[in-house]
């Protein structure tokens, strides 16, 4: 079968999305497509592009996902995907006007090139920072402010300390490594589904309550 | 006097705190799209804000002409990072005279600041930086918006553009094989851990810096107040370990760190690798409060001064691997027989 993207080249790599309640969606790539779009390699999505350091560091990036399969499956959430539709006929049509940077430009090594790229691409940046930051929306100091600076109640969103996530997990400390990934990884995941609930983005909610029951069948079986 | 060698909180765990504050400029892209001409002028409109500044004075060093070992050396004192060191075209740093504050201009973005202290002091430290901060913002054309913030090249590091960080000494959290699940558990909670000493795979001296990296969504009060959380955490872990450790191998520890003693005494050549992890030990012989013949000060001189371009530096010459390890000894010998009479 021929690449979906190129349209030329032959495909290998098979990239599935499975929702549940709808029928799974497929796409198929050849490596070279694969690797522009940033999806099928692990080293690329690791050291480069735009999970490579700060984006994916922490919460709820692709650091801690290790099996290739996961890495597949995270490629439709990355910003490069965007679902199946439009993949191939977009990915060169949008560039910043005002630097000239391309959105695969930006997308393989994550730098944008102006403070006008943010306006440009901020459909890809969006949905990478809310998983990655604490929402989307700048609640900090503005240009000369001075000290300490008076945000609404409840704008902020607690995030966790070690302390908490150490000992809401209860003992966890007694716990082998890889089930204490997990039950601070389930911790992470609602965490997450709370901001999701509150910033009304259901679709990201939906996605992070099957993970969290995912991981908790998992525990249910052992 | 410089900055590290002055006593500070928590000194036992915490070794230095450090705030960093990325800006860019309106109305012109970031460095990773400028060229040498447009490096060079936004480079002159930086400098010359910055050398009115009145809270410190700033000395400007244009990377490109430093010899590549004065580059090395400021990397080694926390200055300037590799991305800086490369030396382009308008590319220059801004130090402060005991080396505290210094803002790097076109590296990853238009001004990095960066103020350091010693010891546990994130607020003072942040509040030093936010004046430098605030004078810029009000001098220059900043790049700033209402959705996203302070913006900034690499986009993780939009809105407060705020990274503070703290270098800690972690030698029995490392012993105990449990850095992996610190690590793993700050990570959860939006910190980054990583060495500062050593190579990647193998981290020397038993030192790490923390930092955060949720910079969006968050505000800059808010963000010292978790991180200090945090780092009180891991302070108290360390502690209660090192005395659990402590208690239940007094013999083999106080062994181990005399004899690391006596090796950095007599050894006549030591590798930075070597150096670090023995320093460590010192560090916690101090810490444990049994071992007398050396104090903080030696070691925070020592940390920041037997680097491989440090070394190099001092000495003037250029020397070989096995001459910087020969020197490297020396100058640890001088340093720790200084007290001793």
């Amino acid at each position: 079968m021929k690449c979906q993207r190129c349209k030329e080249r032959e495909a290998n790599v098979k990239i599935m999305k499975q929702t549940s309640g709808k029928a799974p969606q497929m796409l198929m790539l050849c490596d070279e497509c694969a690797r522009e779009l940033g999806i099928a390699m692990p080293g690329n999505l690791m050291n480069g592009g735009i999970f490579g350091r700060g984006l994916g560091a922490g919460l709820g990036g692709l650091e801690n996902i290790t099996s290739p399969l996961d890495i597949l499956a995270s490629a439709f959430e990355a910003p490069f995907g965007l679902g199946l539709e439009g993949i191939g006929e977009t990915a060169e049509a949008v560039t910043c006007p005002t630097c000239g940077i391309t959105q695969s430009q930006f997308t393989k090594s994550g730098f944008l090139g102006c403070p006008d790229c943010y306006k440009v691409f901020s459909e890809w940046i969006d949905p990478v920072f809310l998983r990655t930051q604490m929402g989307s929306k700048h609640v900090g100091r503005k240009p000369g402010d001075s000290g300490s600076i008076n945000v609404p109640a409840g704008q902020e969103i607690e995030a966790p300390t070690f302390k908490q996530v150490e000992t809401k997990a209860d003992s966890l400390e007694e716990l082998p490594a890889e089930e204490k990934a997990k039950r601070l990884l389930i911790m992470e995941k609602e965490h997450f589904l709370q901001q999701a609930v509150r910033e009304e983005n259901y679709t990201e909610a939906a996605k992070l309550r099957d993970e969290i029951s995912a991981l908790k069948g998992e525990e249910g079986k052992k | 006097m410089s900055w590290y060698l002055e006593a500070g909180n928590d000194s036992d765990i915490v070794l230095s705190s450090r705030i960093r504050l990325a800006r860019n400029l309106k109305g012109m892209p970031f460095p990773n799209r400028m060229n040498d001409t447009s490096r060079h002028k936004a480079l002159e409109q930086i400098a010359e804000a910055l050398l009115k500044y009145q809270g410190n004075a700033l000395m400007r060093m244009d990377i490109a002409q430093l010899p590549e070992t004065d580059r090395r050396a400021l990397i080694e004192k926390h200055l300037i990072s590799e991305e800086l060191a490369k030396g382009l075209e308008g590319q220059s740093v801004f130090i402060s005279k005991d080396e505290n504050v210094s803002v790097m201009v076109n590296e990853e973005d238009h001004i990095r600041l960066q103020v350091m202290a010693p010891g546990f002091a994130l607020e003072n430290t942040y509040k030093q930086a936010e004046d430098l901060a605030i004078y810029l913002e009000k001098a220059l054309p900043v790049a700033f918006s209402e959705k996203y913030g302070f913006l900034t090249a690499y986009p993780s590091n939009t809105g407060t553009g705020l990274r503070a960080s703290v270098m800690v000494h972690l030698p029995v959290i490392t012993s105990i094989g449990r850095m992996t699940a610190l690590t793993d558990s700050l990570s959860k909670a939006g910190y980054t851990v990583r060495g500062v000493y050593g190579e990647k795979s193998q981290p020397a001296g038993n030192i790490y810096q923390i930092s955060n990296t949720i910079t969006l969504g968050i505000s800059e009060n808010r963000t010292l107040q978790n991180f200090v959380k945090m780092i009180n955490e891991v302070i108290s872990l360390e502690r209660k370990l090192r005395k659990d450790y402590y208690e239940k191998n007094k013999d083999r520890l106080e062994d181990r760190t005399y004899r690391s003693l006596g090796e950095l005494t007599y050894a006549r050549l030591l590798t930075s690798g070597e150096a670090m992890n023995r320093l460590s030990d010192l560090r916690l012989g101090v810490a444990c409060g049994f071992l007398k013949e050396v104090d903080e000060r030696q070691l925070m001189l020592l940390l920041n001064t037997i680097g491989n371009a440090s070394v190099q530096k001092r000495c003037g010459d250029v020397l070989t691997q096995k001459d910087i390890d020969f020197k490297r000894a020396e100058f640890v010998r001088e340093v720790l027989l200084s007290n001793q009479k």
